[in-house]
């Protein structure tokens, strides 16, 4: 996927919803943003590489 | 649909070229116009061959010879021992080239003749949405660039000679991957670089330039304009834009329209898996906190009235549930700490004096906010987290009214605000030497006024007095704290006190048993001059510079004549003479002094001499003494 069409805080946010879900129990916000830029990175980086 | 092309040669030659293009277009009829069209020398020689009857070899030597003098048309590529020809319908194939300038596309974002641009919001039109959000709105490599928000891209060469310059790591990878790429063609295209460097230098210099596509590709660009490279490792972009992407990362929460993910203080969930409640249940909440009179923790909540236990698997989840929706609720005050989650609720009893209003003491303590707070002066901020306490001297306001100023140094030991917009917390104050605990409501500062810490009144007034040195301590519980102070025998002295029903300041006897600061005790062997004080009303003492000139003329030594009246005083005695009639801290004062022509520093006291007034001869003449009222 191409940064450029990147929205930070929308893009990926289902993602980051699902894997909130399936933890089961609030999380820390800023350890949520740890995991957001992670998903981001997941696909800008490692789909561009594909 | 195409013409025939104009071959060249003899005779022959021209009608073997003929015959043989009309071959490979009748091969591709069927392809698109411009696709290349492929034959190899061996099949035209075999089939022309059967064809004239002709040796074959002889055909080969002719058909390469004739197309050889066509070579416009007939394009030849050499493949191990055969040789094959291209063409295409059109006549010579020339490979396709995607020219997409016309699209209206490229023609709306990369316009030829544009317009400058100051700002790049007249580029965006906005349009109402039917949720009231703010949308995303994409705007152009080309917008950005032309506003200044995003570097201009160089061209490769220039590219080139801004890796060399670019003195990191990812700089020396990217020119490792150029070199690898075309090792032939770098030595030219360097020495023409080097030009290029000079004028490309600032540009770097400035701003780190992207190295390449591939660098451009992971850069994704905040709402307020600070671009982040996904390639670099998860920590270190937190490290370095932590607090930016965490605001970011909130407010896109807050502004998403679904409400996908909600937070309540540093915790987040999702909305969809956030148990709701009934109105049955709010009405049960609420009834619950005005019959125990005062805020309770969402544990305790839960415990008694949800009956859930800790050790229950969505404990937490539920716990979470309730502290979002009351947040939701406008019933409901939340007015606890991080790790001490606390509600209130309409109906509940006030904390605190009612002697003074909220927006009053607010004004009153706005001289913090502006910047006058000199509570660290003596104990710093490193030193009351580290130790967990706080020393204070009580000033007369304070113990009078029960108010402490929400200084640096209070809230360096007091809990912050969980939420962003919290307005108050409730705290609790035990005394472990009376076994004793009062709640205290904590305002927090909004804009220009101060915030302040309400509710000890009744301690204060019946185990202190002015001036005495209290202690307050953390406890393990963010919302409790200890109030304590040094005892000592005994002591009778003649103190001020506010008569509340004739609304005047006088002088008993009091007996103490606290230790004291004897500078800021207010006795009336040190400060007698205050039982002329009047009183002011609260919206009067917001003026600190006219509360001052009245302190001063009443507590200040006359040294000046009746017609020309002059006082002095110290900084000490004005300092605690003003706070009996309002909190200012020692540097607000120094500021009040210092902004009027009336105050001058007499060497270590400062002097005053009001404005003369105009005396009105129509009016009986006042009593004499009163210019001395202050005398014993």
């Amino acid at each position: 996927m191409d940064a450029k069409n990147v929205i930070f805080g929308e893009t990926g946010l289902e993602k980051l919803v699902q894997m909130l879900r399936a933890s089961g129990q609030p999380q820390d916000i800023a350890k949520l943003v740890e995991r957001y830029l992670e998903i981001l990175r997941d696909m800008v980086v490692v789909e561009e590489k594909r | 649909m195409s013409e025939k092309p104009t071959f060249t040669g003899n005779a022959e030659q021209k009608a073997l070229a003929a015959q043989v293009f009309q071959l490979m277009s009748s091969q591709g009829q069927f392809f698109a116009a411009d696709s290349p069209i492929k034959q190899t020398l061996a099949n035209l020689a075999d089939f022309i061959a059967v064809q004239r009857k002709a040796d074959r070899a002889k055909v080969v030597q002719e058909i390469d010879a004739a197309l050889s003098k066509n070579h416009a048309v007939f394009a030849r590529e050499q493949r191990e021992d055969d040789v094959i020809y291209v063409i295409s319908r059109l006549g010579v194939y020339r490979a396709r080239v995607e020219e997409n300038t016309h699209m209206f596309k490229n023609r709306l974002y990369e316009p030829d003749n544009p317009l400058p641009v100051d700002d790049i919001s007249v580029v965006v039109t906005t349009t109402r949405p039917a949720l009231t959000t703010v949308e995303p709105v994409f705007i152009s490599d080309y917008w950005q660039q032309q506003a200044g928000i995003e570097p201009v891209e160089l061209g490769e060469e220039e590219q080139e000679a801004a890796v060399e310059l670019l003195d990191t790591v990812e700089a020396v990878e990217a020119v490792e991957a150029v070199e690898a790429v075309a090792p032939a063609v770098a030595e030219p295209i360097e020495a023409a670089a080097v030009e290029s460097v000079v004028a490309a230098a600032p540009v770097v210099v400035e701003k780190p330039v992207p190295v390449s596509t591939s660098m451009q590709n992971t850069l994704i660009t905040l709402s307020n304009g600070v671009q982040i490279d996904l390639r670099r490792p998860v920590a270190d972009l937190i490290g370095q834009y932590g607090p930016t992407l965490l605001a970011q990362f909130r407010a896109a929460l807050d502004n998403d329209p679904l409400r996908r993910i909600v937070t309540f203080g540093t915790d987040a969930f999702p909305e969809g898996a956030v148990e709701s409640f009934g109105k049955n249940d709010l009405r049960r909440i609420r009834d619950y906190l005005v019959e125990t009179g005062e805020p309770m923790l969402d544990s305790q909540i839960i415990a008694d009235i949800f009956y859930h236990n800790p050790r229950q698997n969505d404990y937490e989840t539920f716990r979470f549930a309730l502290d979002y929706r009351l947040s939701r609720e406008k019933d409901f005050e939340f007015v606890g700490v991080d790790g001490a989650r606390l509600w209130s609720t309409k109906g509940m009893p006030a904390i605190g004096t009612k002697r003074v209003k909220a927006s009053e003491m607010g004004q009153l303590t706005g001289y913090l906010e502006e910047g006058f707070d000199d509570s660290t002066a003596e104990q710093s901020v490193e030193s009351i987290r580290s130790t967990s306490t706080l020393s204070h001297v009580l000033t007369f306001f304070e113990w009078e009214y029960g108010v402490l100023p929400y200084t640096k140094a209070l809230a360096a030991l007091l809990p912050a605000p969980l939420l962003p917009d919290q307005r108050t917390a409730v705290l609790r104050f035990e005394s472990p030497q009376h076994y004793s605990s009062t709640l205290a409501e904590l305002r927090f500062p909004t804009g220009n006024r101060g915030g302040w810490l309400q509710g000890l009144e009744e301690f204060f007034h019946e185990h202190l007095v002015p001036g005495a040195l209290i202690t307050l301590s953390r406890t393990a519980e963010p919302h409790i704290l200890t109030l304590t102070y040094e005892e000592q025998p005994e002591t009778t002295d003649r103190l001020l006190i506010l008569d509340e029903k004739k609304n005047k300041l006088a002088f008993a006897n009091v007996s103490y048993y606290s230790a004291v600061d004897e500078d800021m005790l207010v006795n009336q062997q040190q400060y007698g001059r205050l039982r002329n004080l009047k009183s002011l009303p609260m919206s009067d003492r917001r003026k600190a510079d006219a509360t001052l000139e009245h302190v001063f003329e009443t507590v200040g030594e006359p040294v000046g004549t009746r017609s020309e009246p002059r006082y002095q005083a110290s900084l000490g005695q004005l300092y605690v003479a003003l706070n009996v009639l309002r909190p200012v801290s020692r540097e607000y004062l120094a500021h009040l002094l210092g902004d009027s022509d009336e105050f001058v520093l007499d060497g270590e006291r400062w002097s005053y001499t009001p404005p003369p007034v105009e005396i009105d001869e129509t009016e009986e003449p006042q009593d004499e003494d009163l210019y001395d009222e202050d005398e014993e």
